[in-house]
C-alpha cells in the first residue's frame, strides 16, 4: 500500500473515531475497490454495495457511509443510467437528472421522445472516482 | 393450514389462430391474404377459475393463490389478486367490530438470492446483474440435469467476478415423486425487477408464480420453502 492509500485509511479512522461501524464499512468499500478490477466495480447497485459492507447496515449507517465516501474523501461517485428495457442501458448526465427532478420531464436519450413514468427508467449506481482510480493505479505500481 | 376456495367465472382475452380455410374466398380476396399470411384474433373467453386463500397458522401468513390456468395475462392476474384481497378485507371487516385491511405484504425479493445460493430444486431461469453493469439473462434446457447454478459457462463467469452476481429474477423447478401419473415438476417463478437491486425499499416483490403442482401438499412444500427463506 502506498502513502496515499494509507492516508485514506488513516483519515477514515480519524473522521469516524466515535463510530467504529462506519470505519469498518468505509474500509470494506475501499479495500474492495482496491482489490477488484476497475471494470468489475464500475456499476455498483445499492444491493451490491450493501453486500460489500457485509453485516447489514441500518439505513442511517448506509447513508452516512455513502455520503462520506462520495463527499470529502471522494472515493466513490454517484451516476445514473437510463434503461428502458428496449435499448442498451445508457448513462445520463447529472444535469439531465436534476432537470428532470425540477420539471418532471425526461427525454429518452435513445429516441428523443418524452418518457412516461420516467422514475421507472432511471437507475442510480455507484462507482469509484477518477481520483481514487489514480491512487489505485499508483498503488499497483509500488 | 385453513383454506377457502373461491370459484369465479371470469372473462379473459385469448389470442387464437384462424386458418385461412375457415374464411370465405371473398374475405381472403378482400384482405389480399397470401400464402405467407397468418391470421390471429382476440377472443373474449369465459371460464371457471378456482382461487384459494390459505391461512397458515405456523408462519402467520395469508396466501392469496390466483388461478391463472397459465393463460391469463400477468396484469389480469394482478387485477384478480386485488379483487380477492378486497373480498377478504370486506368479509373480515363485516364479521368483526373493526375495519380489517391486509396491508403488510411480504417482500419476496430477498428470497431470490437465497434460492440461487442454495442447492434447492433446479434453477431453470435467471436474470442477474454484475458489477460491471451488464444485465444477463439465462435459460436452462428442459432437462432434469440442467441447472444454471452448475452450468459450466455460468459457474466460470461467477468465479471470474468473485461471486459478485446479483440475481433479480429466478425460476426454480422441483421434481416431486417419481411414480407414473403421480410425479410432477412444479415451477416457482419470482419475477423481480432490476429496479429492486437499485431501490430495494421502493420496489418490493410481493408475488410469485407457481405452476405444475398436482396436490395441495405440492403448493405447501414450495410456499413453506419461500417463507422459510424469507424468515432466515
Amino acid at each position: 500500500m502506498n502513502k496515499k492509500t494509507n492516508e485514506i485509511f488513516e483519515k477514515i479512522s480519524k473522521d469516524w473515531s466515535t463510530e467504529p461501524r462506519i470505519i469498518s464499512f468505509c474500509k470494506k468499500v475501499t479495500e474492495h475497490l482496491l482489490r477488484t478490477s476497475n471494470k468489475d466495480t464500475s456499476h455498483l447497485t445499492n444491493h451490491s454495495f450493501k453486500k460489500i459492507l457485509g453485516e447489514t447496515p441500518s439505513n442511517e449507517e448506509f447513508i452516512k457511509t455513502v455520503r462520506y465516501l462520495s463527499g470529502s474523501i471522494n472515493i466513490i461517485e454517484i451516476a445514473f443510467d437510463f434503461n428502458d428495457n428496449i435499448h442498451q442501458p445508457i448513462e445520463i448526465p447529472h444535469e439531465e437528472v436534476l432537470e428532470f427532478r425540477r420539471t418532471g420531464v425526461l427525454v429518452n436519450p435513445n429516441t428523443g421522445d418524452i418518457v412516461e413514468s420516467p422514475e421507472d427508467f432511471i437507475f442510480l449506481f455507484f462507482r469509484p472516482t477518477t481520483d481514487f482510480l489514480t491512487i489505485k493505479e499508483s498503488n499497483a505500481k509500488h | 393450514m385453513t383454506s377457502i376456495s373461491i370459484c369465479s367465472v371470469r372473462h379473459y382475452e385469448e389470442t387464437i389462430v384462424i386458418q385461412k380455410s375457415e374464411l370465405s374466398p371473398d374475405a381472403i380476396e378482400h384482405h389480399n391474404l397470401g400464402e405467407d399470411t397468418k391470421i390471429f384474433a382476440k377472443k373474449m373467453t369465459k371460464r371457471q377459475f378456482y382461487d384459494v386463500v390459505s391461512f397458515d397458522e405456523n408462519s402467520k401468513t395469508i396466501q392469496i393463490r390466483i388461478d391463472s390456468r397459465g393463460q391469463v395475462a400477468p396484469n389480469q392476474v394482478i387485477k384478480y389478486f386485488h379483487q380477492i384481497e378486497s373480498f377478504i378485507n370486506k368479509s373480515i371487516t363485516n364479521s368483526s367490530s373493526a375495519p380489517f385491511i391486509l396491508n403488510n405484504r411480504l417482500n419476496l425479493f430477498p428470497v431470490i438470492e437465497k434460492l440461487y445460493k442454495s442447492n434447492i430444486g433446479r434453477v431453470c431461469e435467471l436474470g442477474f446483474l454484475v458489477d460491471s453493469g451488464s444485465i444477463k439473462s439465462e435459460k436452462a434446457r428442459k432437462n432434469p440435469e440442467a441447472d444454471i447454478r452448475t452450468d459450466t459457462f455460468h459457474a466460470a463467469g461467477r468465479n471470474a467476478v468473485s461471486g459478485a452476481v446479483s440475481p433479480f429474477r429466478i425460476a426454480v423447478e422441483w421434481h416431486f415423486r417419481d411414480k407414473e401419473n403421480d410425479e410432477c415438476f412444479p415451477e416457482l417463478m419470482l419475477p423481480g425487477a432490476k429496479k429492486s437491486l437499485y431501490e430495494p425499499l421502493n420496489h418490493p416483490l410481493t408475488i410469485g408464480h407457481i405452476k405444475g403442482c398436482l396436490y395441495e401438499e405440492d403448493f405447501k412444500k414450495i410456499t413453506t420453502q419461500i417463507i422459510s427463506f424469507k424468515n432466515e
